[in-house]
């Protein structure tokens, strides 16, 4: 199991017997067994995606180079997953990665905007600063990393599931809102 | 904001940075070293006989040219300058510059090809670039090596082939005359006659231009799309930005939003997220196909506030055959021709025949019109109705590795949908088919061709919706804006593998007809689904502003000032993407076109949409000099006259035969096309005008001189009498009384004169680079001989030798005619004071010198004309006999005819009476008021002015010298299509009679320009 929070690596404890607690825990993580590669590439792919790094995005997902442009409210968005990786079931050149990652809830963040805002640079505004709260509300998305073994080896397929996570359910609660009807 | 749809043209952008590499030189060249192209000489031009100049000596002088007439602008390697009849929708017919290389080979010049082609014309230096919308051609003129590519986003196109042109020539040719600015203006003296003039292979400049053809009665018929699928590749940046946005969709639901606040940031993020790294949420599968149900029928919200905008943005791109086919029809067979050659020739779209129940029509050229445009409209109505098919099962195939799960969900609606509706009564669309053809005359009736397009596809609505009812009541009741989201979702991998393969096509992978269809099947698909996915967020946002208020119309909704999604906007954005799909489905016709072979294997080609067939070198006329030796002569569309004045003709005259003073000062006038007139030079000249070597040769009285085309560089050449001018040897033909009589060349080249033959003196015309001449002679009794010579002079023949009874004194050959290999030449004598002739014969000879005999006998003929004609097979010969009658050149008229003859069958010897009338061919008759001139080897007349168009004039075919005033015509001349005639009116003048031969007062002369077949003149100037 891997975790990771903005890609960032945990901190190593100084001294002797800072390393000879890092040798434990070293040896503890690997008697827990080190990450496969499919997990690595998950792991690489959303580090790479909440740190903009848009060169690395577009290799892991197989895009022509560096093609992904994320705006600033995505990248805002991107900024603020967690995510938690499960054990990968690998099948010859596919494999699907577990995985809960959490965001923050978009809906509730529209719903929260500020009845006074009358224009969509207002709204960019708005969402940028709730995006960037602390205290914004966060949800939970279960999701299937898909990936596909290619010549540079394994690259994410973005689903819908895997795209709605990223986005703080935007886009699904947008189809539903677009098929029903519904009020928001 | 950022715009929409930027991520997919960086991506495509990225995807064809390969392609660029090659083009970041496109369209320069490297130029290879090589050597000068060959420069060809300029020729002569025009060879024929002297004409007949009344007033001149030696009346005797041959008869007007005959056969074979007309010179060659050639050079010494085996080049011919000439004339092409094109015809193209936009200029219409013309005549254009070109050359027939090596007798095959037809060359044009850059801007000729650039005309015929609909492109523009720029040069760099050795680089000839033809450009037309987005696609262009560029050759290295010195290399003759071609790249083809697109504008502006500079991509090569066939790059896996390299292209080469054969046959470049930069030939030294006469320099072309501007167009005078005012009616008289001096002519610039020492200008330079020939210029170097760059031609291109034409057939293999068309072919890469994409231009179809055909050749018919001597024109070549060209069309040139106004765009091609290539064009529409390089507008992908164009295409991809009238996809609808989540924006736009947004919008339309305005009143499902609880708050501004929520609605605006919606808005916000959807316009800022990038759509290629996240992907669109499908729904599920009912709904994907419901939105693709809507493909079926075309988008209805073209045809109301927005019908004309969506005219206007397809105006430019849609090709028109009708005026085509309004020309074509006046030179085709008719209708069924007409369409024979237009619709199914240069059109790619159905194998639809013309139906047979049209049949045959009494109005050719508007039915022809009418059927041309009824029938475009019926190909593009069933093109949509049946392309929804075809949609559905490329939609069913769908499939890119980017979008696996889109993919698959839309293969399995598509899929479904195919099933149900894969055949949806096939019979009888083609026979709603038929039946729109004749409706559709009515519908095209005053429309443009963009209007007759938009009324294909209103048309194919209600064939849709009459092929698919079930489909038109789902319509009803959908939901517009859910429609319209699942088709923005649909677009997304639609776009992607339109991508693909327009990079393949581009790189010229595999290029195939085949892969060119799917890539604009693709194309029009994306285009297609943009539009219907707009078309629902227009009705949406139509509803949203009826629910605010139920009164407002279509057209005040529109007009409302709106942001950026607004109504407006929507609507300008399915006017966009509706004329992609249309441009799509109009430049589908030509595909096969686009299909280029690096060797030119498929250069000619009778396929549909890439109709190219083989230009018959004959269809380059010669450039050549019209009616040369002639009072007035034709060259490269100019006429050459002389202009007189009062001072120019003897006051009165016998007969009203007025005579032209020599030294007499007058002005040698070039009239242009266009009707405006330049002075070359005013110098003491008079009458007949030759053109070799491209100079004018001048005669005043019995001494020759000659200038430039532009009247400069006077040259004397002396007493010399011209009987013909050769084109292609730059020569004129005559005798020299300052050197002794006989047979001379003069040369235009360097003035030189060369003796050809002591003898000969009279000069009988030319047949196929023949000239014929006689000399005669005296020696116990009076003979003749009849010679040929080679154009050279190399080679000499006497082919003939008659003798006279003994008290013949002077014979003389009166007129030659040559019908195929035999040559036929009446001989006799004049005398008296009536100018009679006495006696004679004539005699048949082949032009070998073979089989000398008799066909009169001596002492049967009366008169010198005779008319030689092949009547089924059978030689008759009318010639006057023993009818008591006796001809003579003194009269009123130029000739008269013979009211009756006799004529003879040649082969069986058979002799009768004939009420047919002749007179010398070449000559112009007065016969009831109406003017007449006899052709060669023909007793039918032929007709220059009708009596009834002559009636003003009031002519009289036989004057009896009693009349007070006459009205003659003294000169005519044909030149092409042009008669130009000089009418003299004059009055009695009895104190100048001679004997019995009456005298007459010029008072006025008018000089008149028609052309053939025209009932208007133009009074040119009087004197």
């Amino acid at each position: 199991m891997v975790t990771g929070k903005h890609g960032a690596v945990k901190r190593r404890p100084a001294g002797i017997f800072g390393l000879a607690l890092a040798l434990l825990l070293a040896l503890g993580l690997s008697a827990c067994g080190s990450a496969s590669e499919e997990e690595q590439a998950c792991q690489d792919f959303l580090e790479a995606y909440v740190q903009g790094d848009s060169r690395e995005v577009s290799r892991l997902l197989g895009l022509p180079e560096e093609s992904a442009q994320l705006g600033t409210l995505q990248s805002a968005l991107a900024q603020r997953a967690e995510w938690e990786l499960k054990e990968p079931e690998a099948s010859g050149e596919t494999a699907r990665v577990p995985a809960v990652i959490t965001n923050v809830d978009v809906e509730a963040v529209l719903e929260g905007l500020p009845e006074d805002i009358a224009s969509v640079e207002e709204a960019r505004e708005a969402l940028q600063a709730a995006f960037e709260d602390k205290d914004a509300p966060m949800r939970e998305f279960p999701v299937e990393l898909e990936l596909q073994k290619g010549e540079d080896g394994w690259q994410l397929v973005m689903t819908p599931e895997l795209s709605d996570a990223l986005l703080g359910g935007y886009p699904s609660r947008m189809n539903r809102l677009l098929e029903g009807g519904e009020g928001a | 904001m950022r715009k929409r749809g930027f991520s997919f043209r960086k991506q495509l952008a990225v995807l064809l940075a390969a392609v660029t590499a090659c083009a970041c030189a496109f369209p320069a060249l490297a130029l290879a070293q090589g050597g000068s192209l060959p420069v060809g000489t300029s020729g002569a031009t025009g060879m024929s006989g002297a004409a007949r100049m009344r007033g001149a000596a030696g009346i005797q002088n041959a008869a007007e040219g005959g056969l074979g007439l007309g010179g060659l602008l050639a050079g010494e390697d085996g080049w011919q300058l000439g004339e092409l009849s094109v015809y193209t929708g936009e200029n219409g017919a013309q005549e254009v510059r070109a050359v027939l290389d090596q007798e095959e080979r037809i060359l044009a010049e850059p801007e000729a090809i650039a005309a015929l082609a609909g492109a523009s014309l720029t040069v760099e230096g050795n680089q000839y670039h033809f450009q037309r919308s987005h696609y262009v051609v560029s050759v290295d003129v010195k290399t003759g090596a071609v790249q083809m590519g697109l504008l502006p986003v500079n991509w090569r196109l066939y790059g896996e082939q390299s292209f080469q042109v054969e046959g470049i020539r930069t030939l030294t040719v006469p320099k072309e005359k501007p167009e005078s600015q005012g009616e008289l203006s001096e002519a610039a003296g020492g200008a330079e006659e020939t210029e170097d003039v760059l031609f291109l292979p034409l057939e293999p400049m068309l072919y890469l231009l994409h231009v179809q053809w055909f050749c018919h009665l001597g024109r070549v018929y060209c069309f040139a799309p106004a765009e091609t699928l290539w064009d529409l590749t390089a507008e992908y940046a164009e295409l991809f930005d009238q996809k609808p946005t989540y924006g736009e969709i947004f919008c339309t639901q305005d009143g499902s939003f609880n708050s501004k606040g929520y609605y605006f940031g919606a808005l916000a993020l959807a316009d800022d997220i990038d759509w290629t790294v996240c992907v669109e949420y499908l729904y599920d599968l009912n709904r994907v196909e419901d939105a693709l149900l809507t493909l079926a029928i075309p988008c209805e919200n073209l045809n109301g506030a927005l019908q004309t905008k969506a005219e206007q943005a397809v105006s430019p791109y849609i090709g028109d055959l009708i005026e085509m086919g309004e020309e074509f029809g006046t030179v085709s067979g008719g209708m069924v021709s007409t369409l024979d050659f237009l619709s199914t020739r240069f059109t790619a779209w159905s194998d639809y025949k013309m139906p047979d129940y049209l049949g045959p029509a009494t109005d050719v050229f508007s039915t022809a019109v009418g059927v041309v445009g009824a029938l475009q409209t019926s190909y593009r109505c069933l093109d949509w109705t049946e392309g929804y098919v075809s949609q559905l099962e490329m939609l069913a195939e769908l499939d890119h590795p980017q979008y696996e799960d889109a993919c698959k969900l839309i293969r399995e609606a598509a899929g479904g949908l195919v099933k149900e509706y894969g055949d949806p009564e096939g019979n009888r669309v083609k026979e709603v088919f038929q039946s729109l053809a004749l409706s559709a005359m009515d519908v095209v009736a005053g429309k443009a061709p963009a209007g007759i397009a938009l009324s294909a596809l209103k048309a194919s609505v209600a064939l849709a919706k009459a092929n698919s009812p079930k489909i038109a009541s789902l319509l009803e009741a959908g939901d517009s804006v859910s429609i319209a989201k699942r088709l923005c979702d649909v677009s997304v991998p639609l776009r992607m593998v339109y991508s693909q393969k327009l990079v393949q096509a581009v790189r010229g992978e595999n290029l195939s007809l085949g892969s060119l269809r799917e890539l604009s099947d693709t194309g029009k698909l994306v285009a297609t689904v943009h539009a219907h996915s707009l078309d629902a967020l227009y009705s949406a946002a139509f509803s949203l502003a009826q629910s605010e208020d139920p009164s407002v119309t279509e057209e005040e909704a529109l007009a409302r000032e709106g942001s950026e999604y607004s109504m407006q906007a929507i609507g300008d954005k399915l006017v966009g993407s509706q004329a992609f799909a249309l441009r799509f489905q109009e430049a589908e016709q030509y595909l096969p076109s686009l299909v280029l072979e690096e060797d030119f294997a498929n250069l000619y080609s009778e396929e549909s949409g890439a109709c190219r067939q083989k230009i018959p070198p004959e269809y380059v006329i010669p450039a050549q000099v019209e009616n040369n030796g002639g009072n007035v002569v034709g060259y490269q569309g100019n006429l050459y006259y002389w202009r007189y004045s009062a001072e120019s003709m003897y006051p009165t005259a016998l007969f009203a035969n007025f005579y032209a003073v020599d030294g007499t000062v007058n002005s040698l006038i070039c009239r242009h096309e266009d009707g405006s007139e330049e002075v070359l030079l005013t110098a003491a000249g008079n009458g007949p005008i030759f053109i070799t070597g491209n100079r004018l040769y001048l005669q005043n009285g019995t001494e020759l001189f000659s200038v430039a085309l532009d009247g400069s560089g006077r040259v004397d050449h002396g007493a010399f009498e011209v009987w013909a001018a050769d084109g292609e040897t730059g020569m004129l033909w005559g005798t020299s009384y300052q050197l002794g009589g006989g047979v001379y060349r003069l040369s235009s080249a360097d003035h030189s004169v060369t003796q050809l033959a002591s003898q000969g003196d009279t000069f009988l015309g030319t047949w196929e680079g023949i000239y014929y001449f006689a000399s005669s002679s005296y020696e116990e009794t009076g003979s003749v001989t009849l010679w040929a010579a080679s154009a050279d002079g190399s080679q000499i023949q006497a082919l003939d030798t008659v003798a006279g009874p003994p008290d013949a004194l002077y014979l003389g050959i009166q007129e030659l005619a040559r019908l195929g290999d035999t040559l036929y030449y009446s001989y006799g004598y004049y005398a008296g004071t009536g100018g009679f002739f006495q006696d004679g014969g004539i005699r048949a000879v082949g032009v070998d010198g073979s089989q000398p005999r008799d066909c009169v006998p001596y002492g049967q003929l009366r008169a010198e004309e005779f008319v030689v004609e092949d009547s089924d097979g059978q030689t008759l010969l009318y010639y006057i006999g023993d009818e008591g009658r006796m001809g003579s050149y003194i009269g009123y008229w130029d000739d008269y005819p013979y009211s009756g003859c006799t004529v003879k069958n040649l082969d069986t010897g058979t002799v009768q009476a004939s009420a047919a009338s002749f007179s010398r061919p070449g000559s112009f008759v007065c016969m009831g008021g109406g003017i007449y001139r006899m052709p060669e080897n023909s007793h039918v007349y032929e007709e220059l002015l009708s009596p009834e168009e002559a009636a003003a004039f009031g002519f009289v075919d036989n004057p009896q010298g009693t009349e007070e005033t006459l009205a003659l015509i003294s000169q005519l001349d044909v030149v092409g299509e042009q008669v130009i005639f000089t009418v003299d009116e004059s009055r009695r003048e009895q104190g100048d009679d001679m004997g019995w031969r009456p005298s007459y007062r010029r008072e006025k002369s008018t000089v008149y320009q028609k052309t053939a077949g025209s009932s208007e003149w133009t009074e040119l100037y009087s004197y």
